[in-house]
């Protein structure tokens, strides 16, 4: 083992904390330059299914809801995520073709939904981490995440 | 399709860590192995130090009567509440009590307090009274156990370890309270088997799956009991005392793949993957909850042989050095560097499991059969999710990864120096060491960077 003295190490350890700090400080993002807090970022992705129903927009009121779409037993266009920013207001619907039971987890809400009916989430997004959105009686399916950044 | 069938009782999970903290930090874990290779120190301090310094008595007896008691009483309650409960994981005490409390508190209490298992370990006051009674019954005297076989080593653990980590991340309905019950009746069979064959304390020292685990995550800490005294070594020197056996680098390879796996099953790769898997075993025939438990059984194996090999691997580089030893004794002798590893892989992955869903063990306690009792008033309280934030938590779990990283760093070289005759064959050995644990540490950070994308 090659002998170091005992400054060297000290040096060597100190300009390695140093170094650590400095790369910490590049790679950080600046909180800032944020621009001012964003509005809702919601995005879902809408996937046709082909069928040609699909294609009509519902004329939403503003501002609009996150919709997950139940149909055949499972989640058109598979599980929906849904993300948004702490402190922002989350609005989640969810249509089903059936009557059903939606369970946010961590919120631990809980709303019912008919084939008349939907669900409609609105919450104020406090808690940051990924959240399951699931139907309770289609056998405990996840439907969609929402996700809440920091 | 339920992808997510191991977190039956979740209510929130981890948001991935950014990119440009997974870049800083695989900055820090690079920094600090170069370091580390220069200003370690050049004669072993850890190898051979069984220094320990007394702080006080503790009386065997009682400790161990009480602690048992409380422990067989946990374990009652269990197995009650799994049997006789609502069959709904969340609102039934038995998952979130062994999956949460026993498995991740236990792990986490090991290292801060010492080896705490063995006093509540239910099997072995269960067993021990058990004993006492015979004693007395037949007149003072037992059979004397049967000699453990030395090429059984820590085997029954693995195989233990491994059963344990296949209900939690592969079966389906793992973490229905009646499977979680009958799972830890059977395994109470073959633990109390284990323990009249050769012996109630050997089997906890080499086959009792959790006392084995427990006990390695304990030699981290800083406490250590002797007979009646409690005192303290020397940190991490614990781990240098570590007796290696047969089964001991599986043993490792499984702690430290379940995790990842459980980490990679939330990523990207793998939910792309699984589908394609389990409709295959569709076709084949299986029901598709077969198939899926199928899908996952191959996947947590296929992991835990990666994780071996990728070990295995590092060993085979660190011979080239010389120095004489075969491959299976320089495994052996490393090994106990993979502890602190395999801690800090579940520390940042559950640490939020803990820290959320184990505060529900105070709703559970008032009603652990889900039936709508209220025995200590504590029924109606929820989880709070707000107790720490998502950057918290990245920080956190940043720093878990690179403090075992330093950890393992530090009992590698000291092992290096105590094993090589040659200085310079150890520090070329620890080239592959550190190979070895700059993969691990990066793939940690990986998964931590893929959760639940």
């Amino acid at each position: 083992m090659r002998a170091v003295e005992r400054g060297q190490r000290i040096g060597l350890i100190l300009s390695a904390i140093v170094l650590a700090a400095v790369a910490f400080l590049i790679l950080r993002p600046d909180d800032e330059d944020d621009p001012a807090p964003t509005s809702q970022t919601t995005t879902v992705e809408q996937s046709p299914q082909g069928e040609p129903t699909a294609t009509v927009p519902a004329p939403e009121p503003e501002p609009e809801f996150a919709v997950i779409r139940i149909r055949d037993g499972g989640v058109q266009g598979g599980e929906q995520r849904i993300t948004v920013e702490k402190g922002d207001v989350a609005r989640i619907e969810v249509r089903a073709d059936i009557s059903d039971e939606i369970h946010l987890h961590g919120y631990d809400l809980y709303r019912d939904v008919t084939p008349d009916k939907p669900a409609r989430f609105k919450l104020k997004a406090d808690i940051e981490g990924v959240f399951e959105i699931e139907a309770h009686d289609l056998g405990h399916v996840i439907v969609g995440t929402l996700v809440v950044e920091p | 399709m339920d992808w997510l069938i191991a977190h039956g009782i979740v209510g929130r999970s981890d948001l991935p860590i950014p990119e440009w903290l997974f870049g800083w930090a695989a900055a820090l874990v690079l920094i600090v192995s170069f370091v580390a290779l220069a200003v370690l120190w050049p004669e072993p301090r850890l190898e051979g130090d069984r220094g320990w310094r007394r702080l006080f008595g503790l009386p065997q007896l009682p400790v161990d009567v009480v602690c048992g008691a409380i422990g067989v009483f946990l374990f009652g309650v269990t197995i009650w509440a799994g049997l006789a409960g609502a069959e709904a994981s969340a609102a039934n005490w038995a998952p979130t009590f062994v999956y949460v409390i026993f498995w991740l508190g236990f792990a986490v209490g090991s290292v801060l307090f010492g080896d705490i298992f063995r006093a509540f370990n239910p099997w072995r006051a269960i067993a021990r009274a058990v004993a006492g009674v015979a004693k007395l019954a037949r007149g003072g005297t037992l059979p004397a156990p049967l000699p453990y076989p030395e090429r059984l080593g820590h085997w029954p653990a693995v195989v233990g370890l491994f059963a344990f980590t296949f209900m939690e991340l592969a079966a389906s309905d793992g973490d229905l309270p009646r499977n979680v019950a009958l799972a830890a009746l059977a395994y109470s069979a073959v633990t109390w088997i284990g323990m009249a064959l050769y012996g109630i304390d050997r089997w906890i020292e080499r086959g009792e799956a959790f006392s084995v685990y427990f006990n390695l995550f304990s030699r981290i800490s800083i406490w250590e009991r002797r007979g009646r005294d409690v005192g303290v070594r020397r940190f991490l020197s614990g781990l240098a005392a570590l007796e290696p056996l047969p089964g001991t680098v599986p043993l490792l390879a499984v702690m430290i793949g379940s995790v990842t796996f459980d980490g990679a099953s939330e990523g990207k790769p793998w939910v792309n993957i699984a589908p394609d898997m389990s409709d295959f075993f569709q076709d084949v025939g299986l029901s598709p909850e077969n198939a899926l438990m199928v899908t996952y059984t191959i996947g947590l194996l296929f992991v835990i042989g990666i994780v071996y090999g990728f070990y295995r691997l590092g060993i085979a580089g660190a011979r080239t050095v010389g120095g004489g030893f075969d491959s299976d004794r320089l495994a052996k002798a490393f090994v106990h560097s993979l502890v602190p590893i395999a801690f800090v892989y579940a520390a940042a992955h559950y640490m939020t499991l803990l820290l959320f869903q184990g505060q529900a063990i105070w709703f559970l306690a008032s009603d652990p059969l889900g039936e709508g009792d209220d025995f200590f008033g504590t029924a109606d309280r929820a989880i709070d999710y707000s107790l720490i934030g998502a950057n918290a938590t990245w920080y956190w779990q940043v720093g878990f990864v690179v403090a075992g990283h330093i950890c393992a760093l530090i009992l590698a070289h000291d092992r290096a120096l105590a094993l090589y005759r040659e200085a310079r064959e150890a520090v070329r050995s620890q080239y592959w060491m550190l190979g070895v644990m700059v993969g691990f540490t990066t793939l940690a950070l990986w998964l931590l960077s893929q959760a639940n994308q």
